[in-house]
């Protein structure tokens, strides 16, 4: 077997994120001892992530908290807080509204059925992927805020008719296709509407966009979503780096985490004094 | 690129055999001349490289690495080895060892390694330094040539920690598109640093003195 094959790229790659067993790291550490070309490649990759994600970069900066994020964070707190959970119809379908956070499957991927399926032991996630909308206070907005479409949107965001706003908001990013802002709220209105995937996809541009002022929630929200598509493993890994952005949601997240962890782990975490976010 | 471009190493990589790590165990035992020197340039690199890994923290690893060495050197010259055929798996071991003392003792400061408070650091080889500037360099270069498809594959998997799924969301391709791309253009970067790099970690001077 040549090194390529027992230490494939991506496992490698995985080495200097610092995501490979322990196991694994000294079974790889002890090879590149003896390897120099397999220690080319590490250094190699080393390089790479020093060059892509330079020292100082905001992961690893505490940054002042923003208005959006007090607000999230005092509306997670607050006593009214409206709890969504997605809710598979028996049609597959999606219905939204507001409901118990433990009364909702939402998190639960389909499961095999028929006298023949085999019995598969499936997770429950979906009191842990309940989310509550970020609050939208439009005196704030800057640049998105001056179009009008995006104003009506908003007005159904708050208004709750979360579909009309995703529809809304999607409308509006024909016209501003890069807009963090507007692909915050349709990520966020799309995951309150039941569409996780078109959430996904909405916040994952957030991320792309980089150090906005959106990319902390953004992440912490498609954690979200990854919950409640039943994908946990995802979901630890964004919440990860919520927490390594160091920001105002790094409690809410190590929380969330710990419990997410506990749970795949067969364990049960006590709920939280709080409402969940 | 204004770096000259070195001749290639052999194609065929080099490994530290048994009877070498043995014999370079034993020649820095008897305190022979040089025998230091070639246990520092075989070792520094990889005990950077593995320290880096699991410190995050380029600075530390840098002054952990010498404390390595040191810690492998005094253990060698008190004939502390049991088995100098697998010198490379122990100075692996030390470096572990190190990290998770460092990693326990974050905020205090370090303790030496048991024994090695009173005895003279090895000197590292400034080429290795100049080589990880050297080799950030070339990465950055190596980068910048490569076709842009590849080139956002990286970008979105170092610099916003995209998994491979979640690119393959972003650019409309499969997942294993995406593996493929950032395969190919890991191997492009890494053939562009080998062709403009003379890395051979200390070989060249062992084999000169152990044949």
């Amino acid at each position: 077997m040549s090194c390529q094959e027992r230490f494939p790229d991506e496992m490698l790659e995985r080495y200097v994120r610092g995501e490979l067993s322990e196991r694994d790291r000294r079974a790889l550490e002890d090879h590149y001892f003896e390897c120099p070309a397999c220690l080319e490649r590490v250094e190699t990759l080393q390089a790479v992530a020093g060059v892509l994600a330079p020292a100082g970069r905001p992961r690893t900066a505490r940054r002042a908290p923003t208005w959006r994020t007090a607000a999230l964070l005092g509306g997670l707190a607050a006593a009214s807080v409206l709890l969504i959970v997605l809710q598979q119809k028996p049609d597959g379908g999606h219905a939204t509204g507001p409901r118990p956070p433990a009364s909702g499957p939402a998190a639960r991927p389909p499961q095999p059925t028929g006298p023949t399926a085999p019995v598969v032991p499936v997770v429950d996630y979906s009191d842990l992927a309940a989310i509550s909308a970020p609050r939208y206070e439009p005196s704030s907005l800057r640049g998105a805020g001056r179009d009008s479409g995006f104003a009506a949107a908003m007005g159904r965001y708050t208004a709750g008719d979360f579909a009309a706003a995703a529809a809304a908001l999607d409308a509006v990013l024909r016209r501003a296709p890069g807009d963090p802002q507007i692909l915050f709220y349709a990520g966020v209105s799309a995951l309150l509407a039941g569409r996780p995937d078109d959430g996904v996809t909405r916040l994952e541009k957030v991320v792309i966009a980089g150090d906005t002022p959106y990319l902390e929630e953004a992440r912490f929200y498609l954690a979200k979503a990854h919950l409640q598509r039943g994908d946990a493993a995802t979901a630890e890994r964004e919440l990860q780096r919520v927490i390594a952005l160091r920001g105002d949601l790094e409690a809410v997240a190590r929380e969330l985490l710990d419990r997410v962890s506990a749970r795949r782990s067969g364990g049960r975490m006590p709920a939280p004094a709080s409402a969940p976010p | 690129m204004s770096l000259p471009k070195a001749p290639p190493p052999p194609s065929s990589a080099w490994s530290l055999t048994a009877e070498q790590q043995a014999l370079l165990a034993e020649r820095v035992r008897r305190g022979e001349a040089g025998a230091e020197e070639d246990l520092v340039a075989c070792f520094q690199r990889p005990v950077l490289a593995l320290l880096i890994a699991r410190t995050r923290d380029s600075e530390a690893a840098r002054d952990l690495t010498q404390e390595v060495l040191l810690g492998t050197l005094l253990a060698l010259r008190q004939g502390r080895l049991r088995e100098p055929e697998r010198l490379a798996a122990f100075v692996a071991c030390t470096a572990r060892n190190l990290v998770f003392k460092h990693l326990r003792s974050r905020g205090r400061a370090l303790q030496p390694l048991e024994g090695t408070a009173e005895v003279p650091a090895p000197g590292l080889a400034p080429d290795a330094l100049l080589e990880a500037a050297e080799r950030r360099e070339l990465v950055a270069a190596a980068l910048a040539e490569l076709d842009e498809r590849e080139r956002v594959v990286l970008e979105l998997t170092w610099r916003q920690d995209f998994s491979p799924a979640q690119i393959a969301r972003q650019l409309g391709v499969s997942g294993d598109v995406v593996r493929t791309r950032k395969s190919r253009a890991l191997k492009k970067v890494v053939e562009y640093v080998r062709e403009r790099t003379r890395l051979r970690p200390g070989k060249d001077s062992l084999e000169r003195r152990q044949g």
